[in-house]
């Protein structure tokens, strides 16, 4: 584990990680180098003068990668900025809202789909107040249908309930 | 000359055709009512905006994009005066001097004066445009691959040296964001890199899911982090119109922004943002009283905001003659237009004469419009900074929902727009700004087919782009900045820049 705690960052140990951000930042970079050249390791790289299809992504995965090394190589040698903090409230409810409304769309319909995201998002902040989140996703809701379905004229159905003939 | 105004006249025709007015002045107004939304910049609103012109002819869609993108552009100035919330790299001067005024009660003349100021660079930045076009599409034609592919490192290195924070980061940034264009077909062989047998993908990922992605979903949940602190500027904003002594106090200020930053916005790499500060500096420089900046000055807020305009229109200069968008707004622009099936570049010109020419000339009509129609509206605008934010991001995150999903009607496309979202939150938390990727993104595909092209033209040597005079004083170019940048000097002053920028 990387320390976070800038206060101890000279620490005894195998490793002396003195700029965590940097060096988590790093090794995701060496991550992503190795998850594309296997990902393009079924491809030809072809010549320089004729570049195959592997060539080009390969090149710059390798260049990210020489760039993750040298942060973390400079995480080691050089103090910086702790690992900063992240919220799970705010990241977790926007997708689960948006992940929600690519679920129900094609099959129930922009009402429910639209209620969904708007509601599960809307407790993604720790302000949020229940009553209000309700009424005003229900409102933002009718607007868009209003716009998108019979102004713009979207292909898209405004209320369905699947197996059943029932589809707007 | 002549033909200057012949073509100018070709693109009035077409952008006063009753129905591109209308388009444009919906865009206008859509983009200031998104783009004054605390927190979202002209690139998260065009993202957020670009659905609702898909059902349009392609030059009724540019024209109404433009309109959205000069909106959004006035309306992250309006949230910069009276919120002292920059929405954008750009405006972040604009919050100097200008909320100051609005302090003491003249945040109307704030904003009056940087409508006409930006109204004024506009005008000039159009002429300038249809001035340069046709020369550099000629420009444009000498161009092959090798002088393309220079070029545009050019482009990203200098987009690196301009960015905000880190300049390594954000040449990792670029990288990243060249390797995301690879996903997709092959240019050659047809084959199928990275999909991982997603359909979805294998056309590339596409653009306008990516930009909302990462400016729509990722802003919000950076936003979420902070609870903004909503300093709405209590009591009168004041009349709008300045009286004649501040004309007078800002005429020069606005004639020397709109030549900094009309010169800046040209250059490749987002030379715009340099082009706000560049013009305050200048004035600060200039001024008799230099302590009255940052303490309510009106050239404060006219020279900049200028700058900023004329730069923003500059910026289409590249874009229309080469095909190479400037900066991350340009790089959506570019999107926009893919999706209206027209690839930007100097061929657009001769192929459709009424789509080039109607959208210079919209873009003197998009500025005339917020002159004439948003500044009377500001009382519009001042209510909707009142909405709470907690009720007002559910609302974008639905907007970008249907946005992404009416493009192709698929839902795979809203998961891979959630992605880009975490992604975007996740780089900033690493210290990464998620604009450059975008550019690299953009520009990826062009750079690995002119790549390939050079290559084979020069029998598999690298020393091709040294060789050509063009493609070797553009690299020379391109390396002199970096020498720049990376004296020490220039360094710290970079870094006092960017600090006094982020504040």
């Amino acid at each position: 584990m990387v320390s976070s705690n800038p206060g101890n960052a000279r620490r005894a140990g195998p490793l002396n990680v003195r700029a965590p951000q940097k060096f988590v930042a790093g090794m995701v970079l060496v991550g992503i180098c190795s998850f594309v050249l296997w990902a393009v390791e079924g491809l030809d790289a072809g010549t320089v003068k004729f570049m195959g299809p592997a060539m080009f992504p390969r090149a710059l995965a390798v260049l990210l990668g020489i760039g993750g090394v040298i942060l973390i190589g400079d995480s080691l040698l050089r103090d910086g900025e702790a690992l900063a903090a992240w919220s799970w409230r705010g990241p977790v409810l926007v997708n689960a809202g948006i992940i929600l409304f690519a679920l129900t769309i094609r099959h129930f319909g922009l009402a429910v789909a639209g209620m969904l995201a708007l509601v599960v998002s809307g407790f993604a902040t720790a302000e949020a107040r229940p009553r209000e989140v309700i009424v005003f996703a229900a409102a933002v809701t009718l607007g868009c249908i209003i716009l998108f379905r019979y102004l713009l004229d979207m292909s898209v159905p405004v209320f369905a309930i699947p197996g059943t003939s029932i589809g707007f | 000359m002549l033909d200057l105004f012949s073509h100018l006249g070709l693109g009035f025709a077409v952008a006063l055709s009753l129905h591109n007015v209308v388009l444009c002045f919906i865009g206008c107004m859509l983009g200031t009512l998104i783009g004054v939304l605390p927190g979202i910049g002209p690139i998260a609103t065009i993202a957020v905006l670009l659905p609702i012109t898909f059902n349009f002819e392609p030059a009724s869609a540019l024209i109404m994009v433009a309109g959205i993108y000069y909106g959004a552009q006035y309306g992250g100035s309006t949230t910069a005066i009276l919120l002292s919330i920059p929405g954008e790299a750009s405006s972040t001067v604009t919050v100097l001097d200008g909320h100051e005024m609005a302090k003491q009660g003249r945040g109307g003349i704030a904003l009056g004066i940087s409508a006409i100021g930006s109204f004024f660079a506009g005008t000039v930045a159009t002429v300038v445009i249809a001035a340069l076009a046709i020369p550099l599409t000629g420009v444009a034609l000498v161009f092959g691959p090798v002088e393309y592919f220079s070029l545009m490192v050019t482009g990203l290195v200098f987009a690196a040296a301009l960015a905000r924070g880190s300049m390594f980061n954000a040449a990792i940034t670029i990288v990243f964001g060249v390797l995301l264009s690879t996903v997709g077909p092959d240019l050659v062989t047809g084959k199928l890199r990275m999909t991982f047998e997603v359909n979805e993908l294998a056309d590339g990922i596409d653009f306008a899911v990516m930009g909302m992605g990462l400016f729509g979903v990722g802003e919000i949940l950076r936003n979420l982090d902070h609870t903004m602190s909503r300093d709405v500027v209590k009591g009168t904003i004041g009349r709008l119109l300045p009286g004649l002594a501040e004309l007078r106090q800002s005429l020069w200020p606005i004639i020397r922004g709109t030549v900094i930053g009309g010169a800046l916005g040209i250059l490749p790499g987002n030379g715009a943002v340099l082009g706000s500060f560049a013009a305050y500096t200048t004035e600060k420089k200039l001024a008799r009283d230099p302590s009255r900046f940052g303490r309510g000055a009106i050239e404060g807020v006219a020279a900049p905001e200028s700058a900023n305009n004329a730069g923003a229109q500059t910026s289409f200069i590249p874009l229309l003659t080469l095909g190479i968008p400037p900066n991350a707004v340009m790089a959506i622009m570019v999107g926009a237009m893919t999706i209206h099936g027209i690839i930007p570049g100097p061929q657009v010109i001769g192929s459709n004469p009424d789509l080039f020419w109607g959208l210079i000339a919209s873009m003197w009509i998009g500025n005339l419009m917020l002159l004439v129609i948003n500044l009377p509206l500001i009382g519009i605008w001042v209510r909707l900074l009142k909405v709470p934010y907690r009720l007002l991001f559910p609302a974008i995150i639905m907007f970008c929902c249907i946005g992404v999903y009416s493009i192709n009607e698929s839902t795979t496309d809203i998961v891979i727009m959630a992605a880009f979202g975490l992604l975007g939150y996740a780089m900033s938390k690493f210290g990464f700004e998620p604009a450059p990727l975008v550019l690299g993104m953009i520009l990826g595909r062009m750079m690995e087919e002119s790549l390939r092209q050079s290559m084979i033209i020069s029998g598999g040597s690298f020393a091709i782009f040294v060789t050509r005079p063009i493609s070797a004083a553009l690299l020379a170019f391109a390396a002199i900045l970096l020498v720049i940048v990376l004296l020490p000097s220039i360094r710290h002053r970079r870094e006092e820049i960017f600090v006094e920028e982020e504040d």
